[in-house]
């Protein structure tokens, strides 16, 4: 960091209540009450905090749907992206200023549905950004159709066709290469924000998956149902093993359980590479006489 | 089939919205496939048809798909396969399916859509503007606009019946503007499934179907070899639609007892009117209140509702607005660099009425976009500088209507 920047931030006040200005009167909070989003907010706030970001160092991008309401509820510099385009932006701004502390805030059915070719090539690109996916298995903000993540703990019918059973974004996102892969509860914002944190702080692209009930649409997966359900991840549990990982992942499912906590996490180690040489520069050096000389 | 069917079963009335009208014609058609993906406001459909499929009212394979693409992609098939399909989106999500929506036509599937007409956003707006179903006007989509919930039930059966003709085979969208139509309720009447059976016959793809038994290709490489022929199936196929329209209605009337009019464009007060104003959709309601208004005040102004915007008739059109001193457009979309600037409509309606005989001076107003309202003073506004226009003082081309300046 430039020590002009730097200066900027320390003459900034860094508290929780920085992250409000700007953005609460004056975007009325337009969810649900009881909307497990609201959890999201309140630990994204404690993280953001805790790291000391400040607000103009900070871009959300919004995916479309209830969740990607939240940036209008935090201080700092938003865009508001297509449906399912969402991380496709943050990588292009990722990738226009590396500066920028880049966090994507998405919904289910944005990310593993019309989004899931972004979600899945954004693993394999891993930029430093940041995805929260506001899990509530519908789309809440239509009326509540159901999305990939919907009917989970349900019986799978024989109507699968028409009702496609969930799929696991843990799994997905270890299928497609995703160096950080987390899971947390909406319910639980303190540990929320523990797990924010680490993800902002990963040096690739992190993910954490956190259940967010739909109060509203979806009456099966309730706080309560969760509740009953998640579990932290053991103290003891190996991050870095991808082996470790997908047993545990396992585990968790052999026991009708969902864990919390970061399941994988294993920055890439990436050699350092160069491009092609500029032409104004080292091709200016180069003898093309000879070349020439062969279509004369 | 030009008769009032004797029948036990009698018409019913309900309270219900344009989406609910085409959920209920979706069930009238014994539709096969349905598929969708959430956006409003289309997705006010999606829950009526989920209603009826989970009521076990309407028996379909009914899939909320993964993207708007995939949604258009399914049904494509399904009826390439032979079965009655029924889709739709809105705004942005009717332009993610875009490349579905470019093949359908060119395969000849005649499935019928729904768009709630909405803005393209960014910057993001919920409201109607008509700009997205008229990205696929040039395409072999047939596109037809209506303007209350009677009329959207009733244009989907007849929508079906013309797309399933097997001298026609194209896809028809029926616009049906956001909020206004989409959510508005009114009293429809909905017709018995005997009457809709006796209208609508089952959809049969012939040699076109896709089965083991008839072994075919669809959509092979065919190159410059076959293609320019394929467009001008297209376009064969097209004008025969236009043709058979008024047939369609025809029919549709002594089934239903409904009578429309010319199927092509609803006309109000035109008989003695100096100059009309022409539009689509559901801008006809403070339309045609001002013009009752101002025909108190003895101004003679009528309103034209074009109905089918594709077929576009053009010669009928165009010999009904040598009748009059000056055609004002109200366009609820815009067309950024057109001639003259204006919008999509104003441009058609110039170009059917250049080989008229009679050409009135056309006014063009952009008015209504992402889903404002076009007010009963807009439209005094636009009748004052017609009738001016048409005393002689001349009146610029183009002029948007309640905006800020």
């Amino acid at each position: 960091m430039s020590d002009a920047k730097a200066e900027v931030k320390s003459q900034q006040k860094i508290s929780a209540k920085a992250w409000d200005e700007n953005a609460v009167p004056r975007h009325r909070i337009q969810w649900c009450p009881g909307c497990g989003d609201f959890g999201v907010l309140a630990a994204l706030k404690m993280a953001l905090t805790k790291l000391e970001v400040t607000p103009h160092e900070l871009l959300m991008v919004g995916g479309i749907g209830c969740s990607g309401q939240i940036r209008n509820y935090l201080n700092g510099n938003a865009f508001h992206g297509t449906h399912g385009g969402a991380l496709a932006y943050a990588l292009g701004a990722k990738m226009a200023n590396p500066d920028l502390k880049v966090i994507t805030l998405a919904g289910d059915g944005d990310t593993f549905a019309i989004g899931v070719e972004n979600f899945v090539h954004v693993c394999r690109r891993d930029p430093e950004v940041m995805l929260i996916i506001m899990d509530n298995g519908v789309y809440g903000l239509t009326k509540g159709q159901h999305s990939p993540t919907y009917g989970r703990g349900m019986d799978i019918t024989e109507w699968s066709e028409e009702s496609p059973p969930p799929f696991s974004p843990l799994r997905l996102a270890m299928t497609a290469g995703c160096t950080f892969v987390a899971q947390s509860f909406s319910g639980d914002p303190k540990h929320s924000a523990e797990i924010y944190a680490e993800a902002m702080q990963h040096r690739g692209f992190a993910m954490v998956n956190d259940f967010s009930p739909c109060v509203t649409y979806n009456k099966f997966n309730t706080y309560d149902w969760y509740k009953e359900r998640v579990e932290e991840i053991p103290a003891g549990h190996n991050t870095s093993d991808l082996n470790a990982a997908w047993e545990l992942l396992n585990d968790f499912d052999r026991r009708e359980k969902l864990p919390l906590g970061v399941v994988y996490r294993n920055p890439r180690r990436k050699k350092a590479a160069k491009r092609l040489p500029i032409w104004t520069e080292d091709l200016q050096k180069a003898n093309v006489a000879p070349l020439f000389q062969m279509f004369r | 089939m030009a008769q009032v069917i004797e029948s036990a079963q009698k018409e019913t009335e309900s309270l219900i919205s344009g989406s609910e009208a085409i959920a209920v014609a979706c069930k009238l058609a014994d539709v096969d496939v349905i598929t969708a993906y959430p956006i409003r406001p289309y997705d006010t459909v999606m829950q009526y048809v989920a209603k009826l499929v989970a009521n076990g009212e309407l028996d379909c394979e009914y899939i909320v798909a993964e993207s708007e693409h995939s949604q258009f992609e399914i049904v494509k098939h399904a009826s390439a396969a032979g079965a009655r399909v029924f889709c739709g989106s809105s705004g942005v999500g009717w332009m993610y399916a875009f490349e579905a929506l470019t093949v359908t036509p060119a395969l000849r599937i005649p499935m019928v859509a729904m768009v709630g007409n909405r803005a393209l956003d960014d910057p993001g707006a919920f409201g109607v503007e008509h700009n997205d179903a008229l990205a696929v006007r040039d395409l072999g989509w047939m596109l037809v606009w209506v303007d209350n919930a009677q009329e959207a039930l009733d244009t989907a059966l007849i929508a079906y019946r013309v797309a399933e003709d097997r001298k026609v085979f194209l896809p028809c969208a029926i616009g049906c503007d956001g909020a206004f139509l989409t959510h508005s309720q009114i009293l429809v009447k909905i017709p018995p499934q005997e009457w809709v059976s006796a209208f609508l016959p089952p959809y049969n793809r012939g040699d076109l179907l896709l089965h083991p038994d008839n072994p075919i290709t669809i959509a092979p490489q065919v190159n410059e070899d076959w293609l320019m022929e394929l467009r001008k199936q297209n376009d064969e196929a097209m004008k025969r639609a236009q043709k058979l329209i008024p047939q369609v209605y025809k029919e549709f009337t002594g089934i239903f007892n409904r009578n429309y009019g010319n199927p092509f464009f609803e006309e109000y007060q035109t008989e003695d009117a100096d100059v009309v104003l022409l539009g689509m959709g559901t801008m006809s309601m403070p339309v045609k209140v001002a013009i009752r208004q101002m025909r108190k005040e003895g101004k003679k102004v009528g309103f034209i509702r074009l109905r089918w915007f594709r077929p576009f008739p053009a010669e009928e059109l165009a010999e009904t607005l040598g009748r009059f001193k000056a055609v004002g457009v109200v366009d609820r979309d815009y067309s950024f660099g057109s001639p003259n600037f204006t919008g999509v409509l104003a441009t058609e309606i110039r170009a059917a009425l250049y080989p008229a005989a009679k050409r009135p001076p056309v006014l063009n107003f952009i008015c209504g976009l992402g889903g404002r309202e076009v007010t009963v003073p807009d439209v005094k506004r636009m009748s004052e500088m017609l009738l001016k226009q048409a005393s002689g003082e001349k009146q610029p081309i183009v002029t948007w209507v309640g905006i800020r300046e």
